[in-house]
């Protein structure tokens, strides 16, 4: 599961969902592998109005990848910056987090990921 | 036809073989009516023209009273005030696509939206896929069954563009990189295939291959695929593209969704052991078409959830078989929530029986 999945996915427990808390998921002893994908810097630059930003800079920081600067770059200074393309590109398109937990920040579930495959099914005192 | 991805390595013991309704997706996604409707609602660029009118007043400061003025006329104000009409065009890029299958099964539908991205959303490859399946089981044969796809849509699609563009394209060799190359594709795909009209010379194209990327000129990217019920771990307001085949076939009753190992259930269900029982196998298929009353008790599950889980723009491609009353289902959707602007309309459909059709896949979207 590709890293930029994280931006688009939350707890599945009812009650978490209208916690700001429950967004992003905490990666927790995570094991990642990378894929060589290539870089292609008008999609980074097109995906950012729909990144959640700060959510990608917790998750970047938790994974131990390069501090994302608190302020989302502008599609100009995106396009120019060869290092925070480079950067978003490994984080985002190549890393994949294949084994580990996706811990929620508001009730404490902690989702298994096996073998690049997230599982959020809950368990029966949680649906 | 765009090739239909392999899925060999399925094991239909335990995960939803391809069939009539798999195929219908494949068919309406790759139509040229729906191609034409996803180019259109998705462009690449939006280009806007505003007028504006500024008016500009310019205002020289007055001379500070301290300042003694030499000069009369340096103590008058003059202020100008500009009018300017001017027509400005601002082109905006459209972010990239998320395309969400619910339950993809053996991964076919998923993986033919991912490989052929370029042929079915009006040239563009920026489509991140995501699926997420109940059945482990399917989870791993979709992952396998998009990566075998993805892979195979850029080794023999060069050959096969090399080919065609060997068939002196109008604008020869206007394949180059970038969105013209994507769109270019996009046209070549629904050309005639194989047997291709007569009088083509005979050319090497090999230089105009390179450069171009290695991993599919059609390919869009693949997010993963996630274990879970239904959109419950989507984030809303995400999908732009949402595919559901669901259970629709109407039975008692819906099975239990398994649940995680750990819990109170005990996690039987859940896939995670590789060995399954005939029993449990049984279980994961009947939660791949039992869908309790009229078929519709997990569709509607993830009707009411649409209105929160598809991003503004979000189109949702939803199968319906005839028992599903699918006009019924239509209304209401048309009703839903958000002052009149669901749209919901059969856009593919096959079988006849007695007069219905019997499977059919509605277009779900804001007008
Ligand atoms: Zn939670």
């Amino acid at each position: 599961m590709k890293v930029l999945t994280l931006n688009f996915l939350t707890c599945a427990v009812k009650t978490c969902k209208s916690s700001a808390n429950s967004f992003p998921l905490h990666p927790k002893d995570a094991e990642l592998v990378s894929d060589d994908v290539e870089l292609n810097p008008q999609l980074l630059v097109n995906l950012l109005p729909r990144i959640d930003w700060n959510a990608l800079r917790i998750t970047s920081t938790e994974l131990g990848f390069p501090q994302l600067p608190e302020q989302p770059p502008t599609a100009e200074e995106l396009q120019s910056d060869e290092k925070m393309l480079k950067d978003l590109h490994t984080l985002l398109m190549e890393t994949q987090i294949n084994e580990g937990k996706l811990v929620c920040g508001n009730c404490g579930h902690e989702y298994a990921v096996r073998e690049g495959i997230a599982n959020f099914l809950l368990p029966s005192h949680l649906v | 036809m765009l090739p239909t991805p392999c899925t060999s390595h399925v094991p239909y013991e335990r995960v939803y073989e391809p069939a009539e309704d798999s195929f219908l997706l494949l068919d309406t996604l790759s139509s040229a009516s729906e191609t034409a409707f996803l180019a259109a609602h998705f462009p690449a660029v939006t280009t806007t023209t505003t007028t504006t009118t500024t008016t500009t007043t310019t205002t020289p400061s007055p001379p500070s009273s301290s300042s003694l003025s030499p000069h009369p006329l340096s103590g008058t104000t003059t202020a100008t005030a500009t009018a300017t009409a001017s027509r400005a065009t601002a082109t905006t890029a459209s972010a990239p696509l998320l395309l969400l299958e619910i339950g993809p099964g053996s991964g076919v539908v998923l993986a033919f939206a991912t490989a052929h991205a370029a042929a079915l959303f009006g040239g563009r490859r920026d489509v991140l896929a995501l699926g997420i399946d109940v059945n482990r089981f399917a989870c791993r044969a979709t992952r396998e069954t998009v990566r075998k796809a993805v892979a195979a849509s850029s080794v023999p699609r060069r050959r096969k563009g090399r080919r065609r563009r060997s068939g002196g394209d109008a604008d020869g060799g206007g394949s180059g990189g970038g969105a013209a190359g994507g769109s270019g594709a996009a046209g070549d795909e629904g050309g005639t295939g194989e047997n291709d009209d007569g009088g083509q010379q005979e050319e090497e194209m090999e230089e105009e291959g390179e450069g171009e990327g290695e991993a599919g000129d059609t390919a869009g990217y693949f997010l993963g695929v996630a274990q879970g019920d239904l959109v419950g771990a989507v984030r809303p307001g995400t999908v732009d593209v949402l595919v559901f085949n669901p259970p629709y076939v109407p039975t008692e009753e819906v099975p239990a969704v398994p649940a995680a190992a750990g819990g109170g259930g005990g996690g039987d269900g859940d896939g995670e052991r590789m060995r399954t029982t005939f029993e449990e196998d049984s279980a994961l298929l009947a939660l791949s078409y039992a869908g309790g009353k009229d078929g519709m008790e997990v569709t509607e599950r993830v009707i009411a959830a649409l209105p929160a889980v598809l991003s503004d723009r979000g189109v949702a491609y939803l199968l319906l078989c005839a028992q599903n009353r699918p006009e019924e289902v239509k209304e209401r959707i048309r009703q839903m929530e958000g002052g009149g602007r669901w749209r919901a309309e059969t856009v593919g459909s096959s079988g006849k029986q007695a007069g219905w059709e019997k499977l059919q896949i509605v277009r779900i979207w804001r007008a």
